[in-house]
């Protein structure tokens, strides 16, 4: 199923948050799979998922470098690096998840409701050969800095 | 008249973020407290003199709604105003957040000047009007 008012909202919200709240240049790659961007065994990747439900019902997945998280920490709350926890940069993948989400449900259909849930970090690896542009899933590369960062969102049938 | 404020959001970040805006938007800010989730905003509110209260929405424990629901069931907190500041954008959902007497509402991703605009409206202008980020002493370099 390919859905490209979803698409068209998702890719807003990815700007608008990440250009708006965190000052963070970026453009949509063309799709390729987690593997070709990152060094499994030698990056360190954060992955954050949030499911939802509502008119729609699936879950959201982000996928960060450690090292571009903690730069974005930094310059979201104005201070240097070296001063930010490891709670500080899994807060803000956590909320850039959430907003993220929000904006794009919001975006695509203004009327209906979305249940949000509450944003989780796991595993990376648990995602690495499972991230790509398949199925019910939209999945995008953003190219920002000298990094990339990816999302997909995933829709399932309803039980 | 310097205002308390209670700044209520699961993400440190974000809450430090929110409290940063504040404090150099030129605002006769008292104290920032800050909370984790409603259960603990509850907490403060029993304990410190506030005047305004600025709350996520989606929050484990107990989210944003329900805290104002809780506010609105204890007589002391009934009339203390919140904003609810969040990613949760559709028309009902608003609605929601209105009828249970929230007075404004701020939607994530915002700017500094948004929540400036809504903290004028809500506690009139700031200390220092034809500065637009208060006396200069602070900078907001969000």
């Amino acid at each position: 199923m390919k859905n490209s008012l979803l698409e068209m909202a998702m890719k807003n919200s990815i700007s608008d948050v990440l250009e708006t709240m965190f000052f963070l240049p970026l453009d949509f790659s063309d799709t390729v799979a987690a593997h070709e961007l990152w060094n499994k065994g030698k990056d360190q990747i954060l992955a954050a998922k949030l499911n939802f439900d509502g008119p729609l019902i699936g879950d959201c997945i982000l996928c960060i470098p450690e090292k571009l998280a903690r730069s974005i920490t930094a310059d979201f709350m104005g201070r240097e690096e070296e001063g930010i926890s490891d709670d500080q940069v899994k807060g803000t993948v956590k909320e850039i998840i959430n907003m993220i989400a929000g904006s794009t449900f919001s975006t695509y259909d203004p009327e209906a409701t979305f249940n949000l849930g509450i944003p989780e970090l796991l595993s990376f690896n648990y995602y690495f050969n499972d991230l790509s542009d398949t199925g019910d899933s939209f999945y995008f590369i953003i190219d920002t800095l000298d990094n990339h960062l990816a999302f997909q969102l995933n829709i399932r049938d309803e039980d | 008249m310097a205002y308390n404020i209670l700044i209520v959001d699961d993400s440190i970040p974000m809450r430090a973020v929110i409290k940063k805006i504040i404090k150099a938007s030129g605002f006769d800010v008292g104290e920032c407290f800050e909370a984790a989730n409603g259960r603990e905003a509850l907490k403060v509110l029993n304990e410190e003199w506030l005047d305004l209260v600025l709350t996520d929405y989606n929050m484990p424990d107990m989210n944003g709604l329900e805290l104002v629901e809780e506010m609105k069931r204890d007589e002391a907190l009934a009339s203390m105003p919140v904003v609810m500041v969040t990613t949760e954008g559709s028309k009902e959902r608003v609605e929601e957040f209105m009828a249970k007497g929230i007075i404004g509402y701020i939607k994530k991703p915002f700017t500094p000047e948004q929540i400036k605009q809504k903290l004028i409206e809500i506690m009139g202008e700031t200390k220092d009007e034809k500065q637009p980020f208060g006396n200069g002493d602070e900078e907001l370099d969000f």
